[in-house]
């Protein structure tokens, strides 16, 4: 075909292979970079200076390829165009924009390298995938691969800010870490002075992993009761189950802490210090001439609250287990004639209980990291630890160091990523426990259960 | 007579109706005094004024209601494209061992407290904020000339950006919607992603095989085939994520503060401050005060009634998704 149209410039299949890879290559080359000055324009203002030239050479690179596609190859290469269109109109964009724009009363004045950063995407992007996809033969799967660039570049952008906001965390965290404020708790004692404070962060701590325990200890008889009457029961009281777990799963965290609020400030406050009701609901502490005060809500308190949240978690973790029984099992058992009850002891819930437990892991994870529940009934932690002691905690911490007491914040302000350091552990060391047991114990522990 | 199990499990599954039925008729009987007190006339206008700032106390909740539009627009309009690309990366798309380390990450990332996220504010505020929308203003050699500021003006004296004498506040960029969007998008992203990524691995594998075996590319298949049948499950994901975007109260309380006094003006003005219901209704229950909060009745109905819209959006959110899944599933049934 083509030797009926020989040119002047028709060149051997060799080299024009060869120069088709480059001019691939120049695209890719050309592209990428684009891309990840954009991507440093995000966090530097001086990387838009790039921005105009490297659009320029995208726009080169496509007209080398349109010309050379029209004049030896003799095809049309609409690739080309957009590729360069798009980057011509982004350097317009660019050049027409000044540094600062502002007006219309906006509060800020925004630089001109927020726009310099999708412009340069715009004009990167295409021109990666259109280099991938000629460099690995222009086929239907040489497509597949050309839109990786496209779904990577997100994901980087966000994996960036993850990175960007732990660094900080991490390094800021280990700085104030020390043997002495894990060990010591946040104390107020009165001096001839006048007060002093001490720092210390072992009552927040300790005040986490009671809020775990006791939330657990709630929750997890609920959770798997409600799952198991869901996942095994069909009649009208299915629905109403499954909506207010729903609706308990989508309401937001912080209606919880106003019903918190609502049961403790408002309805507890009228009972004196002593009174049982008090006791319960708000906790008290002995001041050091032995006076009773009631505090601001106590562990046990917090903990029902909390489990509001881990309740749905894990009944929605019991009702994917139960729905994992294989069939055979279950009719082996029923044809072996086990009872309802035996059937469920014996055989569904442990099956389920590889599920049950990460739902119970996960719950737990957040109950730790949950402060809008604890908003408006917990306290600085200088009270001990206990069931009907006031409640704290380490995410609560961090809150209190900027809307706590004075004196608590000017104190514990400087320990506050640490204490969010180690929230994060707990957390973190939770949910990624919860993962293993999900991803790799629980294949290996049904086969012993199916085989045995 | 039913066997054991069934009462059992029936009367354990009644405590989450018992809780949810007890805490939404707690909010409506708390809220219902806000209609007769500051009466629903002043509760729709656009101008709130607290206690905690001197002279007459008006609660409106419009700027509350604006700030929770905005802020949940903003973290929803920048966590979908990267949870859809992080899903379609762990399904369809995987690299190698990516789609799988992907998934682990999210899975990890999910269990960080959104309170980490609100004190790290200041990690953006630093490296992205201040550069973008302050720039080189907040150093003593900027040119004043470039945003059109006379010389002999700048620095404005000894108050500086005093968001009196300039319409733009570099220092109200700490309190932004946009932070705040921002920091939200990061939350809710790890808990979309692996919610799109099931939407997209629930459509049969039989659909999906059928269009690679006559001939599509995975991209044609993903775009015709695995996309389109996948939107149901997709907006159940995108709902939760809404939701928990317009719920969160920590970084909103801890980034963007707990009161707004109006609306933004323009409607759309992302660096101003605004409150949304849940901060807002927290500061008028008393949280600003850390704890033991004690609220006057007025504000405290309000602080309710504001909770209470909290409620009603989620269940007009839960309703209208169930509604919108069951159209579209019955429109792609097959």
């Amino acid at each position: 075909m083509s030797s009926t149209r020989a040119t002047a410039l028709s060149l051997p299949a060799v080299r024009r292979l060869s120069i088709d890879r480059l001019l691939a290559g120049a695209y890719v080359t050309t592209g990428l970079v684009a891309v990840t000055a954009a991507l440093v324009a995000l966090l530097e203002n001086d990387a838009e200076m790039l921005a105009v030239p490297l659009l320029a050479a995208v726009t080169l690179v496509a007209l080398a390829n349109l010309a050379y596609r029209w004049f030896v190859l003799r095809k049309w290469d609409a690739g080309a165009i957009v590729v360069a269109s798009l980057a011509v109109a982004g350097a317009l964009i660019l050049l027409a924009l000044p540094e600062y724009l502002y007006g219309y009363e906006i509060n800020g004045i925004i630089h001109r390298s927020i726009f310099a950063a999708p412009v340069l995407l715009v004009g990167g992007l295409p021109a990666t995938s259109v280099g991938v996809q000629r460099l690995s033969g222009g086929t239907p799967s040489a497509q597949d691969l050309s839109r990786y660039p496209v779904l990577l570049v997100p994901i980087f952008i966000a994996f960036g800010a993850y990175t960007l906001l732990l660094v900080r965390l991490v390094s800021d965290g280990v700085g104030e870490l020390s043997w002495d404020v894990l060990t010591h708790k946040y104390t107020e004692t009165l001096e001839p002075t006048g007060f002093v404070y001490s720092a210390g962060l072992r009552t927040h701590i300790l005040g986490t992993f009671m809020l775990i325990g006791l939330t657990s200890a709630i929750s997890i008889g609920p959770g798997v009761g409600a799952g198991i009457f869901v996942s095994e029961f069909r009649n009208p009281f299915t629905h109403v189950v499954t909506f207010s777990t729903t609706m308990l799963r989508a309401i937001s965290v912080f209606i919880i802490g106003v019903a918190a609020f609502s049961l403790v400030v408002d309805f507890a406050q009228d009972y004196p210090a002593g009174d049982p009701i008090s006791d319960f609901i708000r906790g008290s502490y002995e001041d050091e001439n032995g006076f009773q005060h009631a505090a601001n809500g106590s562990f046990l308190t917090a903990s029902i609250f909390l489990s509001f949240l881990v309740i749905p978690v894990i009944a929605r973790a019991t009702e994917e287990g139960l729905r994992s029984v294989p069939r055979k099992i279950r009719e082996g058992s029923i044809a072996l004639g086990a009872t309802e009850g035996h059937g469920l002891l014996r055989i569904l819930l442990p099956w389920a209980m590889p599920n049950i437990i990460t739902g119970l892991l996960l719950g737990a994870a957040e109950a730790a990291g949950s402060v809008a529940i604890l908003l408006f009934i917990a306290g600085t932690g200088q009270h001990g630890i206990g069931p009907l002691h006031e409640a704290t905690s380490l995410s609560f911490a961090i809150f209190e160091t900027k809307y706590g007491p004075k004196p608590f914040q000017d104190t514990m302000t400087q320990y506050q990523f640490t204490a969010a350091l180690l929230l994060l552990i707990i957390t973190l060391g939770l949910t990624a426990v919860a993962l293993l047991i999900k991803g790799r114990f629980t294949a290996r522990y049904r086969a012993t259960l199916a085989g045995g | 007579m039913r066997a054991w199990p069934f009462v059992a499990s029936l009367s354990l599954g009644l405590v989450p109706v018992v809780l949810f039925a007890a805490m939404a008729g707690m909010l409506v009987v708390n809220s219902l005094p806000a209609l007769d007190n500051p009466g629903l006339d002043q509760l729709t206008r656009n101008e709130f004024a607290s206690q905690f700032s001197t002279g007459a106390r008006i609660y409106g909740i419009v700027p509350a209601v604006v700030g929770t539009l905005l802020v949940a627009f903003v973290a929803v309009a920048i966590a979908l494209p990267v949870s859809l690309a992080m899903a379609i990366m762990a399904t369809e798309f995987t690299l190698g061992p990516l789609g799988k380390l992907l998934r682990t990450l999210l899975g990890v990332l999910g269990g960080i407290p959104s309170i980490v996220y609100a004190l790290l504010a200041v990690v953006l505020v630093e490296q992205f904020m201040i550069p973008k929308f302050a720039g080189d203003m907040t150093f003593p050699t900027f040119d004043a000339a470039k945003i059109g500021a006379s010389p002999q003006t700048w620095p404005p004296g000894d108050v500086p950006f005093n968001a009196g004498a300039y319409p733009w506040d570099p220092t109200g960029l700490n309190n932004s919607t946009l932070l705040g969007g921002i920091l939200i998008a990061l939350l809710i992203i790890p808990f979309m992603a692996p919610l799109m990524a099931d939407a997209i691995s629930n459509v049969p594998r039989s659909l999906r095989e059928a269009s690679l075996a006559v001939g599509a590319n995975r991209w044609f298949t993903l775009r015709k085939v695995t996309l389109p049948l996948a939107v149901p499950g997709m907006l159940g994901a995108l709902s939760l994520g809404l939701l928990k975007a317009m719920g969160d109260a920590m970084i909103v309380i801890f980034v963007v503060g707990w009161q707004a006094n109006s609306a933004p003006n323009p409607f759309f003005d992302v660096l101003e401050r605004t409150a949304p219901l849940t901060a807002t209704s927290a500061g008028l229950l008393g949280g600003f005060q850390g704890n033991s909060g004690t609220c006057q009745a007025v504000a405290c109905h309000v602080g309710y009634f504001s909770a209470f819209m909290l409620l009603l959006v989620a269940l007009v959110v839960v309703l209208a998704t169930t509604v919108l899944q069951a159209r579209l599933r019955r429109r792609i049934a097959l």
